[in-house]
């Protein structure tokens, strides 16, 4: 799996939410242009996306990740929750929207369901809020 | 999707319900969501203020007070800017609360603490404001200044009165919480139409 985050704090959250799991071998990247460059490289099959950072942004990597494997799982991961940015996030084919603050037990939950590791399908549109309080 | 260009401020305020309180408690819940904490409003204004008010507005004239102040610049619907200011104390309690650690001193990881914070909060209140006034918001990656001094806050401030003219609105609030002791002022200042 891969965790796009511009926050070391962020990244740091989110990778040990997952790997408290089991999922080992988690790649973090800081910007989109690194994002994309790993995708291309070593093909995650998922990747968790925050929209606002540097250099080109969440939604614009997402585009450049699809371009290269049409059947990439994508699930974005933002403070942003603007009905219009999780329409256009759609619209490049993300595969599920969660809204931060998030419960890490919710986050385990979508990754599984986008995984195929649960019969529940995850709705693109499903927006959630909870606690990331998770002790570094 | 249809869109509304330009967010009418004054349509919170004779809106039927109070849509500013309802944008704030959103936040608030947001906050004590993300930090496991209970936090309370202890001041709201929504109005106008002249220019040259604007640094007493948020500073009340004791810049030392304020260890902390992140700066995100709103664009397209709205043209304007979100400032979140904290002190020492609130700041350390706020790292302490995620990482059960103490800040002995600020290193990049404790920064990105701290801006993940504004940001999850100044995330929360722009995406209730655009939802509830039909019109998107962008916004910058927030600017942390740590230490703030006074006269890198007169900078910032100086960039942000030459964009808009006299007259400035603001949505000016105060999450407070007890135990632990954290103040975390915010404020969001539009250009006038």
């Amino acid at each position: 799996m891969m965790v796009v985050d511009d926050s070391a704090f962020m990244r740091k959250v989110i990778s040990s939410t997952i790997s408290k799991e089991g999922s080992e071998n988690i790649i973090e990247a800081e910007k989109g242009e690194d994002a994309v460059r790993h995708y291309a490289l070593q093909r995650p099959e998922l990747v968790i996306m925050d929209l606002n950072l540097p250099g080109i942004s969440g939604l614009s990597a997402l585009r450049e990740i699809k371009k290269i494997d049409p059947s990439a799982k994508i699930l974005v991961l933002s403070a942003n929750s603007q009905r219009w940015t999780i329409y256009k996030a759609k619209e490049e084919g993300a595969s599920a929207y969660l809204s931060k603050p998030f419960i890490p037990e919710e986050l385990w939950r979508t990754v599984l369901g986008l995984l195929g590791h649960m019969k529940e399908p995850i709705a693109v549109e499903q927006v959630t809020c909870g606690t990331s309080a998770v002790k570094t | 999707m249809e869109m509304r260009m330009g967010i009418p401020i004054q349509e919170l305020r004779y809106a039927p319900i109070n849509v500013e309180r309802e944008l704030i408690e959103k936040t608030k819940d947001a906050m004590n969501l993300l930090l496991g904490v209970k936090f309370k409003i202890t001041d709201i204004k929504v109005g106008c203020v002249e220019k040259g008010d604007l640094t007493d507005e948020l500073f009340n004239n004791d810049f030392h007070y304020f260890y902390l102040t992140i700066i995100s610049r709103l664009s397209t619907g709205v043209e304007g800017y979100f400032i979140v200011t904290t002190d020492m104390a609130s700041s350390d309690e706020l790292s302490f609360l995620l990482t059960g650690r103490h800040m002995r001193i600020v290193n990049e990881f404790e920064e990105s603490i701290l801006e993940e914070i504004c940001n999850i909060m100044l995330g929360t209140f722009v995406s209730e404001l655009a939802n509830w006034t039909g019109t998107p918001v962008d916004y910058t990656i927030p600017k942390i200044v740590i230490y703030s001094t006074a006269d890198e806050l007169k900078g910032l401030f100086k960039e942000i009165k030459a964009f808009t003219s006299n007259k400035i609105q603001i949505i000016k609030f105060t999450l407070s919480c007890d135990s632990p002791q954290i103040d975390l002022v915010n404020m969001m200042v539009l250009a006038s139409r």
